[in-house]
């Protein structure tokens, strides 16, 4: 019997104890190192190995340990490419298919672990061990880490975004990965697009002519690897990233859904457009900032919370926070942020959303007038912001902001909100269908709140001019498979930018990319067509140009798709971090950024 | 007793081909191909195909029939449902890690949550019930009962944000959200443990009231009252002791619980436990995390209801397995 009453009263010291840990708490806070930025980030990565390196969040961190051949200016716009690894830009031959690189010399991967045999040790001046130097890389690193990514094993996304159908002989290549054990792979066994002469020449040979395909040379996964480090690491390869970019990421710093931690990598030549040898001062020598640490949040709120304490340097406005940060109708921060010295800074996303109609289905194919109204009759101010909190710009045309045709693609009569005249084309339409419109079904390809919401609020513009609309919300995979069968009539989409260059939206228009490809409007007009094939084969010039403003024109006639808008993100920073810009393309941003210990020491210490 | 638990352990043999039957539905029959799902929208069917290999949905579904036929008996067994039944998953397709040792990475943050935050709000759960059921009608009684109910009537998310308003950025007592490694897990956990409590404590506090107020009017209280023994010896040897056995039932059923960790909560304070584990790859598209999970949780209550039963021949001898 007392036992029972012992066990009960042991129980509660345990409690006791318990309760007394956690009093604890208030004692044992982690320091704060002053030379280190602090950011959130607010996706998980996902992997750090190259071929799975698949969305932007990933590809901003990734991006600063590993280079490119090429990149793009921090500051300049439209985007521009410059050399990374690559000695020069690329030379590609007059029919528009062999691209022939020069590696610059004296530039070598860092191994932050200290662990591949071989390697050279490297020390600071107080002798202590920062990591290994690696060998410099050579063309023959750029052809291994492709045909990594068009292995069968490794399930790359980027084999089908990047290589695939493009180079000479790298779908055989693919086919011979899957008939092939992994460990029984000939990594020496040769693709017919992809030479190396010498190890400073790499030469890619490209089945159709692909001038942009020197954006994709600048796409981070299409970074050297060296193969002496991917077989040491083996499948730890994705939490051991080596590379030759400004930081490296020590694996005991890497927290996998927790945080990781960014050192400025000690051999880094300084500057990403000089070779290994060039001397870069050091009052220029990036990357700036020693040390970035970057905790992860699945929620935005938190680290909103944290920003406004100032422990985070940096952070964007989540949603739900942007009353008590933004003036409404100024679209400026409020005052007691401005205060405290915190900046604003916005950018545009490249990306394009829009409703797409099936231009085989007999409802839309031969009339025009329905879809011009229900195009004047979606107010895309009001979605952005109903949805977005205004952080948005409408869309008149398929190019993104930012884009040098954007212009081209503005004051297009079809995309502004005009219910009256919508009204007027709703007589003609209907004369057209032979009858009233019936119900239109509106497929979205989830069911989240963001999407019910933009649904009711379609469906609200679209009923003022007799368009009744029937929301679907349906699953990505039956979406996907509804678009790749032609079965969606009338449905949601969004278009992410792979380079800057207008081709990457103008694809969408394009005949022979009908459905499975990625035109699932099955939108076809033959001079259109016509346009876009003489524009593929065409560096950038002035000649082009003026065919993508030609397609442009076409494309807002026909109206396969209604415009809705392109997103601004905006983001926040304290005074004490200095040279932020925001750049969707380029990769390794935070190198060029400035942090000020002391301006932030001195905050601190007044507030 | 032996015998009782030998015929639960068959039992449970259809039990787990079930769960395993369900499971395979649920993630393989209601998505219709996964490996497109998470493939994105720009995947060439390649890249789809390699994807299924990845997530093992080449694989024969029930029985490889042709492989025993030339003797490879390995390679006949190798199938979707022969895996799962033999706790072996797929690599998880964002960790490319085995589940079971990212659940040996996750589990343990979890715990250093779940276990103390549990441990308390029993401790608690007793104590009050003990106390208003000693003081029926009181009121003692009515405010602890009332104060129950207002806690069990908190939408946990509400609760969280305003802590972390308030607690975290208002006044800086607690970190907003985060985790760290060693000592430093104590800086971070402290709040969530005290909202893990919050949000338990109305409910066991009911549950174990009403059970109390049972007991404490049985006949052998009432012998004992009547042969003068007092009222915390009659609460904290006797009552207590019939008490346990709903104790135990709830105790133990909910400890698979606190290895999965709170879902919301993790996702909020941003700990890196299991129920965040869940709940990324619910959004990152992560079938073998979330089928291996479901699996295994499953038959982890499985096995905990039989530990419960055969607790409460410990606790109280005059209960008998049959």
């Amino acid at each position: 019997m007392r036992k029972v009453k012992w066990i009960f009263f042991a129980y509660l010291a345990v409690v006791a104890l318990i309760v007394a840990s956690i009093s604890l708490s208030f004692t044992v806070v982690p320091d704060r190192d002053p030379e280190t930025l602090y950011v959130p980030n607010l996706f998980n990565v996902r992997s750090l190995d190259p071929p799975k390196v698949t969305d932007v969040p990933t590809s901003v961190i990734a991006g600063h340990v590993y280079e490119c051949l090429y990149n793009y200016d921090y500051e300049k716009r439209p985007f521009t490419l410059i050399p990374e690894l690559a000695d020069g830009m690329a030379q590609l031959t007059p029919d528009g298919k062999t691209f022939t690189v020069k590696v610059k010399k004296g530039i070598h991967y860092f191994d932050p672990n200290d662990q591949i045999p071989g390697w050279e040790q490297v020390k600071d001046s107080s002798g202590k061990v920062l990591g290994r130097k690696g060998p410099a890389v050579v063309s023959s690193d750029f052809v291994y880490a492709w045909k990594r990514i068009c292995s069968f094993a490794q399930a790359s996304p980027q084999y089908a975004n990047i290589f695939q159908g493009r180079i000479e002989g790298i779908d055989d290549w693919w086919k011979y990965t899957k008939d092939t054990k992994p460990d029984q792979i000939d990594w020496n066994r040769p693709v017919a697009g992809l030479v190396t002469p010498d190890d400073q020449t790499l030469i890619v040979k490209l089945v159709d002519p692909f001038p942009q395909f020197a954006y994709l040379l600048a796409h981070l996964p299409t970074t050297p690897l060296s193969r002496a480090a991917v077989e040491f690491h083996g499948d730890k390869f994705r939490n051991n990233p080596i590379g030759t970019g400004a930081y490296t990421i020590p694996a005991s710093e890497y927290r996998q859904d927790e945080r990781l931690v960014m050192e400025a990598n000690p051999i880094y030549r300084g500057k990403p457009d000089v070779d290994g040898f060039t001397q870069v001062p050091a009052n220029e020598k990036m990357p700036f900032i020693k040390r970035i640490r970057w905790d992860y949040f699945q929620e935005q709120l938190p680290s909103w919370a944290l920003f406004d304490q100032t422990l985070m340097d940096y952070g964007g406005i989540p949603k739900d926070a942007f009353e008590i940060a933004m003036e409404g109708k100024t679209g400026e921060l409020k005052s007691y942020l401005k205060d405290k010295n915190v900046h604003l800074i916005k950018d545009i996303e490249p990306v394009i959303f829009y409703y797409g109609f099936n231009m085989e289905d007999k409802l839309f194919r031969n009339n025009k007038p329905l879809r011009h109204a229900m195009s004047m009759a979606f107010d895309r101010q009001r979605m952005i912001d109903f949805m977005w909190n205004g952080r948005g710009m409408a869309s008149e045309g398929p190019v993104a902001p930012e884009f040098p045709m954007y212009e081209a693609t503005i004051g297009n009569p079809i995309a502004q909100y005009n219910v009256a005249k919508a009204k007027e084309l709703m007589k003609e339409a209907i004369r057209v269908n032979g009858g009233p419109i019936p119900e239109i079904p509106l497929v979205f390809p989830g069911s989240e709140t963001f999407y019910t919401q933009l649904a009711e609020i379609t469906k609200q513009d679209l009923a003022a001019i007799g368009v009744k609309i029937k929301p679907e919300f349906t699953t990505f995979p039956r979406y996907q498979e509804m678009a790749e069968s032609k079965q969606l009539q009338f449905f949601d989409a969004g278009w992410q930018a792979d380079y800057p260059d207008e081709q990457t939206f103008l694809l969408l228009f394009y005949g022979k990319n009908e459905s499975p490809g990625p035109n699932n409007s099955n939108y076809k007009n033959p001079k259109y067509d016509e346009l876009y094939e003489k524009a593929m084969v065409l560096p950038e010039s002035p000649e082009r140009a003026e065919l993508y403003r030609q397609m442009i024109k076409i494309v807002q006639e026909d109206c396969p798709v209604i415009f809705i808008a392109s997103r601004v993100n905006y983001a926040v920073h304290y005074d004490w971090v200095s040279n932020v810009k925001l750049n969707e393309f380029a990769h390794a941003n935070r190198m060029y950024w400035k942090l000020d210990p002391a301006k932030r020491a001195a905050f601190a210490r007044k507030h | 007793m032996w015998a009782y638990i030998a015929r639960r352990l068959l039992l449970m043999i259809p039990t787990v081909i079930g769960i395993v039957l369900i499971t395979m539905f649920l993630f393989n029959g209601l998505v219709k191909d996964p490996a497109r799902l998470y493939a994105g929208k720009k995947a060439s069917p390649q890249v789809v195909e390699s994807i299924r290999a990845r997530m093992w949905l080449d694989k024969p579904r029930w029985f490889n029939f042709s492989a025993l036929k030339d003797g490879e008996f390995s390679k006949a067994i190798d199938t979707q449902f022969l895996n799962t039944l033999r706790f072996r998953f797929p690599d998880s397709m964002r960790y490319e890690e085995s589940i079971w040792s990212i659940i040996a990475k996750k589990a343990p943050v979890s715990l250093a949550v779940q276990v103390p935050a549990f441990i308390i709000s029993t401790a608690l759960e007793l104590a009050l019930a003990l106390w208003a059921a000693s003081r029926r009608g009181r009121t003692t009684d009515i405010v602890i009962t009332l104060s129950a109910v207002l806690l069990l009537s908190v939408p946990p998310l509400s609760l969280y944000v305003v802590a972390q308003w308030f607690f975290g950025q208002k006044l800086g007592t607690f970190p907003v959200a985060g985790w760290d490694k060693g000592l430093y897990a104590i800086h971070f956990a402290a709040m969530p443990i005290i909202m893990m409590v919050i949000l338990t404590v109305g409910r066991g506090t009911r549950l174990y009231r009403t059970v109390v107020l049972d007991e404490i009017y049985g006949d052998y209280v009432r012998t004992a009252r009547a042969k003068g023994v007092n009222n915390q010896e009659i609460l904290f040897t006797h009552v207590l002791r019939n008490v346990m056995i709903p104790v135990i039932t709830n105790t133990v059923t909910a400890l698979p619980a606190l290895l999965l960790g709170a879902l919301l909560l993790e996702r909020i304070f941003q700990i890196p436990g299991v129920g965040g584990l869940m709940v990324e790859a619910i959004f990152t598209n992560d079938p073998p995390v979330l089928m291996g999970m479901t699996y295994i949780l499953a038959i982890m209550y499985c096995v905990l209801q039989l530990v419960s039963d055969v607790l409460y021949t410990i606790v109280n001898p005059q209960v008998a397995l049959k």
